[in-house]
């Protein structure tokens, strides 16, 4: 992919510009040359308001001028008809031509002669494969303009030099991972998994009408699914902010440890604070158990009235020997009642009888109440037993505790003591070190207990959740309309957790593909050799270069390192997005010493041998250096002059 | 324009849905459709699909 051509009229002031972009089979390297204010960044805004309607480089003073050419609006006459055009012309690799035009038509109105648009479109002319020419327009237009480069990632195309010297500092973490989601076309998995969540979720209230019975389970389910995002969600967030401070906790150790005054107590400091690590741990190890222990003996304490009562009630049964028992009163009662003896066989006489009624009058318990108290006798005595030995398990849990409570007291007041010392230095870099790593310190604390309290919770909602969708499956089964519709839903959460494994499976190895590719590049490029030994992109895709002794210099290395570094990673998203689009730099070594500026002519004439590059130099910047590594391999070489007016600017043609 | 991701993506999501050949099939058109189509109409398109891949008596035919 590469553009032929750039035509513009009446564009700010761009009154008729026409520039063709020769290449060859060994290289594709484009040179406009301009001063300052000649109108290098109008160009790259033109590109950008063809394709996007957009103009995102431009100054302030831009924005209050019309678009439309001043001296064009200066020679019109009231209620003339003025357009400003802006047609690129691309070819693609499969040699088929497309050409972007944008319009704009504006209505000179009053004395003053005060532009007002009348209209604005683009249409796009494209050759289809049968080689027939094509009209789009409107969306259709821009949905073209969208696959030549994205609006969202246009700043990986079309950029300032200056961009790449901040790059680091404007376009960090969370930016470039959205900017990778559509380079790497993630953004269509979250548009599906979105889209099949949106259905899922209208199967599921279709299911509640099919089964009213369902529809509390459903709002249950889908409060606890809510719950159980923004668990995860915070569960990431938390993640992220520890690692982020404990680096930066890592980093203030690290500059404190390497000060002559301060490394000795900071050395001491960190062999306190990995001390207090460890009683910690073992002090919540402890309260843990003294929770478990607490739970265990808590219901028997609850009962132990009852236990002594009922051991008392069985040792004086005992004392009177009711237990056990002598005699089944059951069986008096019976040979009372029958008048026959159940040992014996004999009929009883009146004076057996008699006998036998006194004897039933000293049994006060039934056999079965007397054998339910003395099979109970044991078991109490062992809990008697057990809550004997309450007391002192409690003390010994305590004393333990109080043990790691006082050890944890003591280190926190030595380093609190060293804290004091460090806080105290008069060099108030350390100072400022010591109290920063302190309020992270801080940070980090709460946020891992945070953590830890929302990994609880979100441990108590996928239980939930689970208990509660196998109700709302058996609620669903009931029905045979509605069994259709749980087969649909069933697909649908099939769909959404393939769609999930994939997201992430391309996440990590697009993260994996840029960092190999950035390196590539990098190490390719560089002038300097053995300085670096790595790069390394994290999971927030923040980008660490890593010296060759191990540490992250990326704070302290050159411009000219940082500029390359930067556009290592620009060209390896370009490689891994399939986008082959151009590269446009405007004033691309501006921010590049001397020194460099020739590793940087060559860099450009070796990217120029896949891609197609576009430079807009200042006169100083193509200095004779860059002129002799470049000028037998440019295709293409133009002159931007403002005429001496300055209404207009006008190009010639060097090469 | 874009030939690098799309591929990629298209296996993966084959990979991940293998046991189910006719959730892969429905990923793999809705997939094609994003790509291809964008925005538009995509709750109608999204309803066929899956009608197509959870009514056997259809037919599923060259879903690919």
């Amino acid at each position: 992919m590469r553009i032929e051509r750039l035509k513009i009229k009446n564009y700010r002031q761009y009154k008729d510009f026409d520039i063709s972009l020769k290449n060859n089979e060994n290289n594709d390297l484009q040179i406009l040359i301009g001063k300052n204010g000649t109108g290098k960044t109008t160009l790259l805004n033109s590109i950008n308001w063809c394709l996007y309607n957009e103009e995102p480089h431009s100054a302030e003073s831009s924005d209050k001028l019309p678009i439309l050419n001043i001296s064009s609006i200066e020679e019109s006459n009231i209620n003339d008809k003025l357009e400003v055009l802006v047609e690129l012309w691309v070819s693609t690799n499969e040699g088929r031509n497309v050409t972007f035009r944008r319009n704009e038509i504006f209505k000179i109105h009053g004395d003053k002669k005060i532009p007002i648009t009348q209209s604005n479109e683009l249409k796009v002319n494209y050759q289809d494969e049968n080689g027939n020419t094509n009209i789009l327009e409107d969306d259709e237009a821009q949905k073209m303009a969208e696959k030549f480069v994205p609006s969202e990632i246009k700043e990986f195309f079309f950029f300032d030099g200056e961009r790449l010297d901040n790059y680091f500092k404007d376009v960090k973490g969370q930016n470039i991972k959205n900017q990778i989601f559509i380079l790497s076309h993630i953004y269509i998995l979250e548009n599906m998994e979105n889209r099949i969540d949106q259905i899922f979720k209208e199967l599921r209230r279709q299911s509640k009408k099919l089964n009213p019975e369902i529809e509390k389970i459903e709002n249950q389910l889908e409060s606890e699914q809510e719950k159980l995002k923004n668990s995860e969600s915070k569960i990431e967030n938390l993640k992220d902010q520890i690692k982020l401070g404990n680096k930066i906790i890592k980093d203030y150790e690290n500059k404190l440890k390497d000060l002559p005054d301060a490394s000795k107590l900071e050395k001491e400091r960190q062999r306190l604070k990995s001390k207090l690590e460890k009683i910690n741990s073992l002090s919540n190890d402890k309260e843990t158990e003294r929770k478990n222990f607490i739970l265990e003996y808590g219901q028997n304490i609850m009962l132990w009235p009852a236990i002594k009562k009922s051991l008392q009630i069985i040792d004086e049964k005992k004392k009177n020997r009711e237990i056990p028992p002598t005699i089944d009163k059951g069986l008096l009662e019976r040979i009372i009642e029958t008048d026959n003896c159940d040992v014996c066989g004999r009929h009883l006489d009146d004076d057996s009888k008699k006998r036998v009624e006194e004897l039933l009058s000293t049994v006060k318990l039934s056999s079965e109440v007397v054998g339910l108290l003395h099979s109970m006798e044991n078991p109490l005595t062992n809990l008697e037993t057990k809550l004997q030995n309450f007391g002192a398990k409690r003390k010994e849990i305590q004393k333990q505790l109080k043990i790691y409570k006082d050890e944890i007291k003591e280190i926190n007041e030595d380093i609190s003591k060293l804290d004091k010392k460090l806080s105290g230095y008069n060099v108030k870099k350390i100072k400022n070190w010591h109290n920063q790593r302190l309020e992270f310190e801080e940070i980090n604390r709460n946020d891992i207990m945070t953590l830890g309290s929302v990994k609880e919770q979100k441990k108590i909602q996928e239980r939930n959740i689970k208990l509660l969708t196998e109700k709302y499956n058996e609620s669903l089964g009931k029905e045979n309309k509605a069994k259709e519709v749980k087969n649909q839903i069933s697909f649908c959460e099939t769909a959404l957790s393939s769609i999930k494994k994939t997201k992430n499976d391309i996440m990590n190895e697009t993260k994996a593909k840029i960092q190999f590719e950035t390196n590539k590049i990098f190490f390719d490029l560089l002038w300097k050799k053995e300085t670096f030994k790595d790069v390394e992109i994290d999971d927030n895709y923040n980008i660490n270069l890593i010296h060759s002794k191990g540490y992250n210099c990326l704070g302290s290395i050159s411009a000219a390192e940082r500029e390359l570094l930067a556009l290592s990673f620009t060209l390896a998203l370009h490689r891994i997005s399939g986008f082959d689009s151009p590269i446009l730099i405007d004033t691309p070594v501006a921010r590049v010493s001397d020194d460099h500026r020739e590793n940087f002519a060559n860099i450009f004439l070796d990217v120029s041998k896949n891609k197609q590059v576009i430079l807009l130099f200042t006169p100083a910047e193509y200095s004779e250096e860059i002129s002799n590594i470049l000028e037998e391999k440019i295709n293409s070489k133009y002159e931007i002059n403002l005429l001496p007016d300055e209404s207009e600017t006008n190009i010639e043609v060097l090469k | 324009m874009a030939n690098g991701g799309p591929g990629k993506i298209l296996d993966s999501l084959r990979e991940n849905s293998k046991n189910d050949e006719n959730v892969s099939r429905f990923l793999v058109e809705i997939f094609n459709k994003e790509l291809i189509q964008g925005n538009s109409h995509w709750k109608k398109q999204y309803i066929k699909s899956l009608n197509k891949y959870t009514k056997p008596k259809k037919g599923v035919k060259n879903a690919d």
